[in-house]
């Protein structure tokens, strides 16, 4: 049994679900639980169907374990899932996400497909800033995700470090992001939909 | 000195100006050629543009910890035992009292059913959404079962609830539990005419 499940990529992580590793799939869990809630949540489900969708993402993935052609493409495949679901408990199996009525059409929201596809990139890039250590993950917090735009003095001030050394401590801990990145293969560019996902 | 660093580190491109750069998939120019940090800011903001995103929301623990445990859960291989359910009591079929009528006589109803040492109470409310549906199972190691509602599988709460929802009624249940596998008489949705 691999100690270190956190650090595999999903394909390895995968290998050891097969194998009927049970901490690799509490691993996995951990990895995409917040893409699976995401997706039931955009979805505009309510609590108690997100929950039933959740559920039901996972124990889907669980039954169809041998299957799994492609686990590189295992995000891909929960999001899909669980939209899936989330439309056949609203009883519209059959429609597309992006069929929109034409007063939804002038909506400037954008539109659902790219939209998860935006939600599936975000949860790999928290799930690698999630490896980093403290000092990183508060540095990219500060730089990518506060909601305002701070500037070098105040995120500075705000971590405590000297602000001529930060443009170096950014570089260092976002050469360990791509690191991280590419160790767990969400660098790899694919063209959607080229690829079967199961 | 000082002065003169921190001119240098005023030069960084801001959050707004990287994210600018990185939506230009041109050669990096101006500050960016010669500065080797904002470089690897932009490029990586070229594969992930998700700066100023809120973070993904945490689903409920209770929620991960059931979809963590589904290879324990699911991970009996033996073959369970048929177990059928005998129905004791339902509330489309109990005579209501003359004069009693309501709208709860047809968008609820609650079926009881016995297996063994086990007792099922399933109740249903018909909601603008669809059907939310809640068990009980009442028995040994009842915790740990699992409800089948069509192709649903649901998992028990630590206080042995089912709850699930879903556009249309099931017609088909059952429930496993320890090595036995519990099947409830198909169920009929078509409310009872009145008499």
């Amino acid at each position: 049994m691999r100690p270190h499940y956190r650090s595999c990529s999903d394909s390895e992580l995968w290998t050891a679900i097969l194998a009927g590793e049970q901490p690799a799939w509490r691993e996995l869990v951990q990895r995409y639980k917040s893409l699976v809630y995401a997706t039931c949540t955009y979805l505009g489900l309510s609590q108690a169907e997100a929950g039933d969708v959740f559920q039901q993402t996972w124990m889907l993935l669980y039954q169809r374990r041998h299957q799994v052609r492609n686990p590189d493409r295992l995000s891909a495949w929960l999001v899909t899932t669980a939209r899936r679901e989330a439309l056949h408990l609203k009883g519209r199996p059959g429609r597309a996400l992006s069929e929109r009525s034409p007063v939804e059409l002038t909506d400037p929201a954008p539109d659902p497909e790219q939209e998860l596809l935006i939600i599936e990139k975000q949860a790999k890039l928290e799930v690698a800033i999630s490896q980093l250590d403290k000092p990183c993950q508060a540095i990219v917090q500060a730089f990518f995700f506060e909601p305002e735009d701070l500037s070098y003095e105040e995120i500075a001030r705000r971590l405590g470090y000297a602000p001529n050394t930060l443009g170096a401590k950014r570089r260092r801990c976002l050469i360990r992001l791509r690191k991280i990145l590419e160790s767990l293969g969400y660098l790899t560019e694919r063209k959607p939909g080229r690829e079967p996902l199961i | 000195m000082t002065d003169r660093r921190r001119k240098r580190t005023d030069r960084h491109l801001k959050r707004k100006e990287l994210l600018t750069a990185a939506g230009k998939d041109q050669e990096m120019t101006g500050h960016l050629r010669t500065c080797e940090d904002c470089r690897e800011a932009v490029s990586l903001l070229r594969a992930f543009r998700m700066a100023g995103r809120l973070a993904l929301p945490e689903p409920p623990a209770g929620w991960v910890t059931a979809a963590s445990e589904i290879p324990k859960r699911t991970g009996r291989t033996k073959t369970l035992a048929q177990v059928k359910a005998l129905l004791t009591f339902d509330s489309w079929l109990s005579p209501h009292l003359v004069g009693v009528r309501g709208l709860k006589t047809t968008t609820e109803r609650r079926i009881c059913f016995e297996a063994g040492a086990y007792l099922l109470d399933l109740r249903a409310e018909k909601r603008p959404e669809g059907w939310r549906m809640v068990a009980q199972l009442a028995g040994e190691k009842a915790d740990q079962a699992e409800l089948v509602a069509g192709r649903r599988v649901v998992p028990a709460d630590p206080g042995a609830l089912f709850q699930w929802s879903s556009a249309r009624p099931p017609s088909e249940i059952s429930v496993r539990v320890g090595d036995q596998n519990i099947k409830v008489p198909r169920l009929s949705w078509k409310r009872p005419r009145k008499t």
